[in-house]
């Protein structure tokens, strides 16, 4: 019976926080849709290494010719640099490609997998995506 | 082949959907949590006690008898939640050999607590030889400390 | 000043931006917040349930507390260092983010409820202690403590889905 009464206000608790998202009128969307591949190709806006996830802005031009601002998060700072980039390897107005899966929400945000440089240059950004960590067999199929 | 086995758990449909859901991994990664505090709470009760501290003016059998019924209920619930976690990525946690550390470390320290350590606790106190009961209790926590970095390591990327 | 200001300040100090963008640090100190927390917790965990006299319920309440309240202590304050450092990494960030904010209101409350039950209902434990079953103000303050870590590392655990959950 205490036992039954502890798992109910574990449960409640827990349910009383599942309420916070959605009365926060925003897209209920958490991490990255595998089925959402996108590739970017735009000029860097901004590079933040930082713990616990880097992230690289860029600038994308659409077919439309509108430029969107995307956001792509990689790993924590020691993945990056582990594979090769530093906080000055991609300055400001550097034209990259970039491969990720893009977020559940559809906003212009996403997990990288890898930077290309273009010169067929490519570092993986060793975040959670799939294949993010270079393994090829890891790629989502 | 264990690779195989791994895509093509990861890629079935109920883990697909539980891929697709914004808040099932989460919870379940919460709920793996407080499984951890569980483990970590009732394995202390022991081994500290074992170690001369803690509760250290009760009789080992009656804390460790006690303290197993919640071990027991930690582990289910982490074992569980862990299984589940696996599945989600499980291509991804192939290629970890951090991973691979935790389980074996698991492995070890589940065999260890419900063989070795048991019997020691249940013994009479006359018989509790202390050196013993310290190296188990360190063993002990030295493995459960690999687990959990082990599992830290993993949430990382 | 405002909170706002003060945290933007904090979060352009210099070790602030180190340990924000280090190499190492930051996964150490975030690896020693999450690992003592079964220290922490797991005390803690052990202390409610005897309150709730659902564990070790033939061992005196006041050895349960008396026993391992030191090592409930030390790992609250090894909690809330490492946990002062991340907030430190990124204070706005921090600040900023609904479940951070929620994780510290249930941090409040989780300690105002450990130490009223300190100067009140165990000031009489003499009364208790031996007693499988609490009172029902021990057993409350129990539940409550055991409610309020639930939503602490739920909460915790929850802040890195800001990003994606809410712009």
């Amino acid at each position: 019976m205490r036992i039954t009464v502890r798992v109910v206000g574990v449960l409640a608790a827990l349910g009383l926080l599942a309420a916070v998202p959605l009365s926060a009128h925003h897209s209920f969307a958490a991490a990255f849709d595998e089925n959402k591949p996108v590739n970017l190709q735009g000029t860097v806006t901004k590079v933040e290494l930082v713990n616990p996830h880097a992230w690289i802005w860029l600038d994308v031009k659409g077919p439309d010719g509108k430029v969107t601002n995307w956001g792509i998060e990689g790993g924590p700072p020691t993945n990056l640099l582990r594979n090769g980039i530093t906080k000055f390897s991609l300055p400001v107005g550097t034209q990259i490609k970039l491969f990720g899966y893009q977020a559940k929400s559809g906003e212009s945000k996403g997990v990288g997998v890898f930077v290309e440089y273009l010169d067929g240059r490519k570092v993986f950004m060793g975040g959670s995506a799939p294949g993010a960590d270079g393994n090829a067999n890891n790629q989502n199929r | 082949m264990i690779l195989e086995f791994c895509r093509w758990i990861q890629y079935s449909a109920p883990l697909v959907a539980m891929r697709d859901s914004p808040w099932v991994f989460p919870v379940i990664a919460t709920i793996h949590l407080i499984g951890l505090t569980m483990i970590g709470g009732a394995v202390l009760l022991v081994d500290l006690r074992l170690l001369g501290l803690g509760l250290r003016h009760q009789p080992v059998a009656l804390l460790a008898r006690d303290a197993e019924r919640w071990l027991v209920r930690g582990l289910f619930v982490a074992m569980s939640t862990g299984i589940l976690l696996f599945m989600c990525f499980a291509t991804k946690y192939y290629y970890l050999t951090f991973f691979w550390v935790k389980m074996a470390a698991l492995i070890l320290v589940v065999a260890l607590t419900f063989s070795v350590r048991r019997r020691i606790t249940a013994a009479d106190e006359t018989h509790l030889n202390r050196k013993t009961g310290r190296l188990v209790a360190l063993v002990s926590l030295t493995l459960w400390t690999t687990v959990a970095l082990g599992g830290r390591y993993i949430g990382f990327p | 000043m405002s909170l706002f200001e003060l945290f933007e300040w904090l979060g352009n100090t210099p070790w602030s931006i180190a340990l924000h963008e280090s190499r190492y640090a930051f996964l150490v100190v975030l690896t020693i917040h999450v690992l003592t927390l079964s220290v922490f917790v797991g005390t803690a965990l052990m202390i409610d349930l005897r309150l709730l006299g659902i564990a070790i319920v033939r061992v005196p309440a006041s050895q349960v507390i008396g026993r391992l309240m030191p090592w409930c202590v030390a790992g609250l304050i090894l909690m809330m260092t490492s946990g002062a450092l991340l907030f430190y990494a990124a204070p706005l960030v921090r600040y900023q983010n609904v479940f951070f904010r929620m994780k510290m209101a249930a941090l409040v409350l989780a300690l105002l409820n450990a130490w009223l039950f300190h100067h009140t209902v165990y000031r009489r434990i003499a009364d208790w202690d031996r007693d499988a079953v609490p009172p029902g103000y021990a057993r409350l303050a129990g539940g409550l403590s055991l409610v309020l870590w639930v939503v602490i590392i739920t909460a915790g655990r929850m802040m890195a889905y800001q990003d994606y959950w809410f712009n």
